[in-house]
């Protein structure tokens, strides 16, 4: 029998309210102090980038001190709940913004005009109507480090810092020059979202699943990294694949035990299990609150994969909901048998509890 | 109790016989406290979660008489030793035999197959998560199931043959064996038996505590198949969860002769449905004689299950192995 | 019972036997007995990465406990050390084999290698490495050892393999990332730069 289901997967793929900071010495290199933890995706590295485009700095000109609180770096969000990129893009950008404004502010005091005729192009700032007349970004940085205050984080650091941004700006203070930002918190949840659809060939005597086609289509702002979102979308997908199909988690009401200890038993999906190639695309459109434009993904996919993946098996079934996952081959079997074994108490499941 | 789970090996000796004499001398003398080594597949878990304590470990595989795949003049002959892959890829396996080559090719993972013996797949010891748990049920020498109890977690186990215990064979090359008509062949210092593979496995009502009719310092040396089945018509197909490194939830293997149109004679194997590989000898009988259809698989499906007692939640089984069986039929 | 008198009254039977063993030697220095003839030393040369390497290697070591915590070879990762999730994967003679339910005994005459192993004397990657690079295939990496190591045994077992021929050849390699699609990608562009 064949099936075909579509799901919808939404999570919340943004925060606010955390903290940048960025510096640079008289060598010139921007140095973006970043907490955000790498569980593999490297979503540290794609948001330092938006301090480096906003500087237009080439990318191995940037160092990201990151990794251990004792290299002084701001809150930013943990690398969870598909959130990195929308809030800590907002959180670096805005660091640069201020090295930005404060570069041009040395230059105007040096070089003579006001902060608006200043602009940047190969880490130089210099006059816009005479580029010739300008610094490179080392010499402004040393000029920072010279003048203090703000310029190296010894005066007029933002208002509502988090308590260990501001241990980590104290301590870094007149070591560099500075640039540093608060992101104020704002209402509501920027949304990630995936669409999933996928064809199954679910076989009635044996009541195994095949998943013949599946494509997860993610709409999360601009896209910052196409490979880095495609493994979000499969990555999910297999996730989905087991949540609907295969890891079933029961306790033992007898001896009151785990009783789905170890991968043999709790069944997380292998490459025979997922399709043999699961496709992916996005939208591609910026958002409005993000200065990259970009949202999260990464949970979302799981949600509607596994919601695909549930409606195509109640497709195949003449339209039956079985209001439980996983749904595995016994429930499948014992629903087209009409034996019923409803009476598996719903505590033992974590899905069905 | 239940065992807490340790990530290492305990500390116990390891013998490796080179020859076949040291290795039987050595299972006779250390009996229970000696565990016969096969790849260790089955072995190390186990051991590390302390739930099988022998003293020492015996390793089967140095032994070259005991691996490897010879011709003989009524079939062949597999020792023991034998990995799982290795049969999978023979070409003679394929060709003759191809039901066995196909049930070890579907075991476990690919690794695991690299590594698992014959004799290991054939002698591995029940799935029952609860005697896997270390938990003192009857197997584990104490008196009580918590499978086939109320409140039991019992989707695994067993419709027929129950006796106390309701655990089943894991093994998807047993009931190919069973199918092709193989016999055992188990030596020990006192000399040499040969079981049919029928005879080899054992449920509750005979032993509880062990799954085969192996006696301490018995070694499983080779397992030899006569040409009686070769390059008949072949059917196999395992039903688990997923579709590596998991159990059968039923597995079917099946031979048949026909001339022209009808079947001449049969062999309908089911496993993980009872202790043992379960033969239907009632089904093979009825359809002798007729065509491998729709019409002669739906008129046996339930003769298939006929007996079948099922737990709270392994009523699936019924349908499952039926389906098998009517696959199996039609071809 | 106690275990220590039953491993006493039973390794006292087999030191009757002569039979090869290999067992813990600090027991019979303790015990002050002489070792049964045959004795397979615990010091055993093991050949990793095409380099022969003494090891003291306690009789129910697993392979990769030797590789991780006495050669410290951590690329090879544990992950359930049960035979069940593939991150241990190592190849022997070239056959991809769970290091964590093998025992470093048992391989006394073969070549092991491992993640290590791959990179060239110059330091070029290995094709399958480079090619999991260029394809971002790895997510947290935990698994990565494991799936290279299972690609390079195929790959040098069947140079042109199909997708579904790699997925067939990797499935004994769970990752929990679900990075499956990319490690394939990374298989198949694997063969295009080994050409
Ligand atoms: C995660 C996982 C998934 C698995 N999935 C499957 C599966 O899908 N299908 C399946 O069939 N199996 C499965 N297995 C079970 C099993 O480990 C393998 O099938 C393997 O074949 C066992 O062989 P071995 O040689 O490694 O066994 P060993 O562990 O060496 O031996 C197993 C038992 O047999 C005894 N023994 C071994 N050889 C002999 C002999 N020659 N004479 C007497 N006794 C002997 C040992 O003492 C031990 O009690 C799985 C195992 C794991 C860990
Ligand atoms: S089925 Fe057998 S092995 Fe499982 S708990 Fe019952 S007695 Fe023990
Ligand atoms: S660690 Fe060896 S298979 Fe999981
Ligand atoms: S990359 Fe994380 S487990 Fe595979």
């Amino acid at each position: 029998m064949v099936g075909l289901g579509i799901g919808q997967g939404y999570h919340n793929a943004g925060r606010s309210g955390m903290d940048g900071i960025v510096m640079m010495g008289p060598d010139g290199r921007l140095k973006v102090h970043n907490g955000v933890g790498n569980l593999g995706t490297y979503s540290y590295a794609a948001v330092s980038r938006a301090a480096a485009e906003v500087l237009k700095m080439p990318w191995d000109r940037v160092d990201i001190i990151t990794g251990r609180t004792d290299l002084h770096l701001p809150i930013t969000s943990p690398q969870d709940g598909s959130n990195s990129i929308f809030t800590n893009t907002r959180t670096f950008y805005g660091a640069a913004q201020d090295m930005l404004t404060k570069m041009k502010e040395i230059a105007a005091n040096d070089l003579g005009g006001a902060p608006e005729d200043y602009d940047i192009s190969n880490e130089r700032v210099h006059q816009i109507a005479d580029d010739s007349a300008g610094m490179t970004f080392g010499e402004v940085a040393a000029r920072g480090l010279e003048l203090g205050g703000k310029y190296t984080g010894e005066a007029e650091l933002p208002e509502e810092l988090a308590e260990w941004t501001q241990i980590a700006a104290d301590r870094l203070a007149g070591t560099g020059f500075m640039g540093i930002f608060h992101d104020p918190r704002h209402e509501g949840n920027p949304p990630g979202f995936t669409v999933t659809c996928c064809e199954i060939e679910l076989d009635k005597e044996t009541g195994k699943i095949e998943i013949h086609d599946m494509i997860s289509i993610g709409e999360a702002g601009t896209i910052m990294h196409p490979k880095g979102m495609d493994n979000q979308l499969v990555g999910g997908a297999v996730w989905g694949i087991g949540l609907s199909a295969l890891e079933r988690h029961l306790y033992d009401p007898q001896n009151g035990i785990p009783a789905s200890t170890g991968y043999w038993q709790s069944k997380v999906p292998t490459y025979l299990d997922c399709p043999l190639k699961i496709d992916t695309g996005w939208v591609d459109l910026p958002d409005p609150e993000n200065p990259v434009g970009a949202r999260g993904i990464g949970e979302p996919s799981q949600g509607s994969v596994s919601a695909a993946l549930t409606a195509a098996i109640t497709d195949a079934l003449d339209g039956h909901i079985f209001g439980a996952s996983p749904i595995t081959t016994d429930m499948i079997l014992n629903h087209i048998a009409g034996t019923s074994e409803e009476s598996v108490p719903l505590a033992q499941n974590n899905y069905r509890g | 109790m239940v065992a807490t789970s340790h990530d290492v090996m305990p500390d116990i000796e390891l013998y490796q016989p080179a020859d076949e004499a040291t290795a039987l001398d050595l299972a006779s003398r250390l009996g229970n406290e000696g565990w016969l080594l096969g790849g260790g597949q089955d072995t190390y878990g186990w051991l590390k979660d302390r739930n099988k304590n022998p003293s020492a470990m015996i390793e089967l595989t140095q032994i070259d008489a005991w691996k490897g795949i010879t011709e003989t003049v009524d079939g062949i002959e597999i020792g023991a030793v034998t990995t799982l892959t290795d049969i999978a890829r023979d070409p003679l396996i394929q060709s003759r035999f191809g039901l066995l080559a196909e049930a070890a090719g579907i075991v476990a993972s690919p690794q695991i197959r690299n590594v698992g013996t014959l004799g290991g797949n054939l002698i591995q010891d029940t799935r029952c998560w609860y005697y896997r748990r270390g938990l003192d049920c009857y197997r584990a020498g104490g008196n009580i199931c918590y499978a086939d109890s109320p409140e039991g977690l019992n989707r695994e186990h067993a419709l027929f043959g129950a006796s106390r215990c309701v655990a089943v064979t894991p093994s998807d090359t047993a009931p190919a064996l069973v199918a092709l008509d193989a016999t055992m062949v188990i030596s020990s210092t006192s000399g040499q038996r040969e079981i049919p593979a029928q005879d080899f496995f054992v449920g509750p009502d005979r032993d509880i505590l062990n799954m085969t009719v192996l006696n301490e310092g018995e070694i499983l040396t080779a397992v030899r198949i006569p040409n009686t089945w070769a390059n008949a018509e072949f059917y196999f197909e395992k039903v688990a969860d997923r579709n590596v490194w998991d159990f059968a939830l039923v597995n079917v293997a099946a031979a048949f002769r026909t001339s022209g149109e009808n079947i001449e004679d049969a062999r309908i194997v089911c496993g993980a449905v009872e202790c043992v590989p379960r033969r239907l000898q009632d089904v093979e009988a009825a359809i002798r004689g007729r065509s491998r259809s729709d019409s002669t698989a739906n008129a046996v499906a339930d003769m298939a299950t006929a007996g079948a007692r099922p737990l709270n939640y392994n009523n699936f089984k019924v349908p499952l192995m039926q389906n098998l069986v009517k696959r199996a039929i039609r071809g | 019972m106690n275990p220590k008198l039953t491993r006493r009254r039973f390794i006292k039977g087999v030191i009757a036997s002569g039979a090869a063993a290999t067992t813990t030697a600090a027991w019979y220095s303790a015990t002050g007995q002489e070792r049964p003839s045959g004795f397979v030393e615990r010091l055993v040369r093991i050949n990793v990465n095409g380099q022969v390497r003494n090891v003291d290697v306690e009789p129910q070591e697993t392979l990769a406990s030797t590789l991780r915590y006495k050669l410290g070879l951590t690329g090879t990762k544990l992950g359930c050390n049960r035979g069940e999730c593939g991150a241990c994967t190592v190849l022997v003679n070239d056959v991809p084999t769970y290091a964590c339910s093998v025992l470093t005994h048992s391989f006394k005459n073969d070549r092991i290698e491992t993640v290590e192993g791959l990179e060239s004397a110059n330091g070029d990657l290995h094709p399958v490495q480079q090619a999991f690079v260029e394809e971002l295939a790895p997510q947290c990496g935990y698994c990565t050892p494991g799936q290279i190591m299972s690609a390079v045994g195929l790959l040098r077992e069947n140079a042109n393999p199909t997708r579904d021929e790699a997925r067939h050849a990797l499935a004994g390699n769970i990752c929990r990332c679900g990075s499956y699609d990319s490690y394939l990608d990374g298989v198949m562009r694997a063969v295009e730069l080994i050409g």
